[in-house]
């Protein structure tokens, strides 16, 4: 134990008062994320908001066959895209699909959902024939789902508000009265999803990042200085138990990766103005198993050269193609299959894509099984070629 | 004499490679062992053994009695010292965490201070190991050697690449050692260091030990003959020479005897001078050394 821990120790040092390893492991991670959000965040937008409008018709056609519900969707649909002037883009969905609607307001697929109810023709009828007669307080409801703590869809809501109380003038105009006919039931639903900015999606990968350098730059170079001068035989001519460097070193590394977790978030959080989930324990939980894969590629590559100059060679060889095809700096569509393939083999990928549901930025577009998966046999593979090396060392 | 290492028919096999071919070798308690050879001659392979850094293919190893089965057990490992070829250390360390690390591997240890102290580094107690030189860079391993109080250490070529002031604090260490009755066991390219220091020395070539004894012994018998260079002014006539009566050649510009009497030909040599008034200049006594033991045994030099 005391050895474990003078290795963790030692280690730990040696790092912080390495200055290149400071930069790398947290200075640049910062400087990357300031000026990734710099340059992209204004990407995408444009001169108005486009919301995302899902509406969900659920009424039936009144006795006298009146079926103000359809209307209504007509209205929506006149404006909406690709009508001139439309104000957002709608999206017609059937009644049974009310759940998945609900969810892909969610996770920030749409901004809101208007749901016409199964009694809103004859609540229409009752409303105008009680306003004729003098009576104003029937009204037909229109629910609208949205999710109060997002900006889009707070904007999205207030938009529909102002539709609903234009159509009720409309139709005052034409009966000659003032007429309050329709009304807005709002719904709020828990958001999942935080509203979809760029340093909200660059943030969980910045993690990843950070976390990767570490392994790339202060795992492999350093494992291969060691195993090259002899530092390691060094150790091994002692009676310390080898699992005591083992992890001690793999500790000292996993408490920068922690200590970059904190200041990266702080920095997105204070700085950055980001607004993802840093409470999630799901993010910290995968975020230690992603820490662990990391470490364990950084052995294998150390043990994979025999010199400290291959060994960072090595490192920025595989650092730069593998982060480019991670999908943290944008994401990745439309690419040909045999790029594809890479990014299916690709750790950084299924790690950026699991840090940012958990945190909250956006849905993993593969299930989440496989995002532990893929870096869980890279980190088997990691272990295994690392054992296998250091046994044919010892002959 | 108590026996600290014992080594019986050791071979090792890497694939179909024996590196090392039924190694015999006895180390005793207090004395400081030279195992000389050539590259390649099995030198590391064997340390490594010794050291538990490799596991022999066949044959007895014991240390200090013990017989190991395999592995050099850490029970024995907290008797032993390592001093590494080429030693190097984690960077941006200070000489006194890189003491306190090693430290930390062993039950038993000597105060870290006395250990700096010993090996003379108290100045530098602070200092970043980088920022160290060749030769303190080598007496903080053998600090980080003793750290445990070993009885046997294991110095693989202590001195190798160190200007000849710093050889010589070396050498000093490795004396105070010896004095200390540790067991040292010593590789080294250097004859000169070996003969100086070593007590025996055992000769390994082609994975065998092809001969040990003390320098003494094996200079006595294999070193063969010694020599007299000389110069002298006038240039001896012909009598002269002849009057001799000795093996006498020109060698450049001077003249050599070769001789097994040293003493009875420098008698000699100064007697025929005056006899034909020729004054000597430049008398240089060459006496065969372990290095010429060396190449008679290997055929080849160290570095080769």
């Amino acid at each position: 134990m005391k050895a474990l821990w003078e290795f963790f120790r030692v280690h730990l040092l040696s790092d912080l008062r390495n200055r290149r390893s400071i930069f790398w492991v947290v200075i640049f991670p910062i400087i990357l994320f300031s000026m990734l959000v710099l340059t992209f965040s204004n990407l995408g937008v444009k001169g108005s908001i486009d919301f995302r409008i899902i509406i969900i018709n659920e009424a039936r056609a009144t006795n006298k066959g009146l079926d103000f519900a359809d209307d209504l969707v007509k209205a929506f649909k006149k404006l909406s895209f690709p009508q001139k002037d439309a104000m957002f883009t709608l999206k017609i969905m059937n009644p049974n699909e009310k759940a998945l609607a609900i969810k892909e307001i969610k996770y920030s697929d749409a901004d809101a959902l208007i749901v016409i109810p199964p009694e809103f023709n004859s609540s229409l009828a009752r409303s105008l024939l009680m306003n004729h007669f003098g009576f104003g307080l029937s009204q037909a409801v229109v629910d609208v789902y949205y999710v109060p703590n997002r900006a889009s869809s707070s904007l999205a809501q207030g938009a529909l508000n102002g539709i609903i109380g234009r159509i009720n003038s409309i139709l005052t105009e034409k009966v000659g009265y003032s007429l309050k006919a329709m009304s807005f039931g709002s719904r709020t639903i828990g958001a999942i999803m935080k509203s979809p900015s760029y340093t909200n999606f660059v943030a969980p990968g910045m993690l990843v990042i950070a976390t990767f350098m570490t392994g790339m730059f202060l795992v492999a170079p350093k494992l291969s200085y060691m195993r090259y001068n002899h530092i390691l035989k060094r150790y091994a001519s002692t009676p310390v138990d080898m699992k005591s460097f083992l992890f001690g070193f793999s500790l000292s590394r996993l408490f920068v990766m922690i200590l970059q977790y904190v200041g990266l978030l702080l920095f997105a959080i204070l700085v950055l103005r980001a607004s993802v989930n840093i409470f999630s324990w799901q993010a910290f939980v995968y975020y230690l198993f992603s820490c662990t894969v990391y470490t364990a590629i950084g052995f294998a590559l150390g043990f994979m050269v025999s010199s400290t100059t291959a060994g960072g060679f090595l490192s920025s060889g595989i650092t730069l193609p593998l982060e480019f095809l991670s999908g943290i700096y944008f994401p990745l569509f439309n690419l040909p299959w045999y790029i594809n393939v890479f990014v299916y083999i690709n750790p950084l990928w299924y790690s950026t894509n699991a840090l940012r549901q958990y945190m909250g930025v956006s849905m993993s577009p593969i299930p989440m099984w496989m995002n532990i998966l893929i870096p869980g046999i890279w980190l088997m593979a990691s272990v295994e070629f690392s054992l296998l090396k250091s046994f044919k060392e010892r002959g | 004499m108590e026996k600290v290492i014992e080594i019986k028919e050791l071979k090792k096999f890497y694939g179909h490679f024996e590196a090392l071919k039924g190694l015999t070798i006895e180390v005793y308690k207090g004395e400081i062992f030279g195992f000389l050879g050539p590259n390649g001659a099995g030198k590391t392979t064997t340390l490594e053994i010794l050291e538990g850094l490799r596991k022999p293919s066949s044959g007895e190893l014991r240390f200090f009695g013990e017989k190991m089965r395999g592995d050099v057990t850490p029970k024995i490992k907290e008797r032993i010292g390592v001093v590494l070829q080429e030693t190097h250390f984690l960077d941006h360390l200070k000489v006194q965490e890189t003491i306190e690390l090693f430290s930390s591997f062993f039950k038993k240890t000597l105060p870290v201070d006395s250990v700096i102290d010993a090996v003379r580094l108290k100045e530098k107690r602070k200092s970043y190991v980088e920022n160290l030189s060749g030769g303190q860079r080598q007496r903080l391993a053998i600090a980080i050697a003793i750290v445990n109080d070993p009885e046997l250490i294991f110095l693989d070529e202590p001195t190798t690449g160190l200007d000849p002031q710093s050889r010589e604090s070396i050498w000093a260490l490795i004396e105070e050692l010896k004095r200390s009755n540790k067991t040292v066991f010593l590789t080294t390219h250097y004859m000169e260091e070996a003969q100086r220091l070593c007590d025996r020395v055992g000769i390994i070539d082609h994975g065998r030990i092809i001969e040990q004894g003390t320098p003494m012994e094996l200079i006595r018998k294999y070193g063969g003959t010694n020599e007299v260079d000389f110069e002298c002014s006038p240039w001896p006539e012909e009598d002269a020479m002849k009057a001799f009566g000795k093996k006498i050649s020109i060698v450049d510009d001077h003249f050599r005897i070769v001789t097994e009497n040293l003493t009875g030909t420098l008698e000699e040599l100064i007697l025929w001078s005056k006899r034909f008034g020729i004054s000597l200049t430049n008398v240089f006594l060459i006496e065969p050394t372990l290095e010429d033991v060396f190449l008679k045994l290997t055929g080849r030099g160290l570095r080769d």
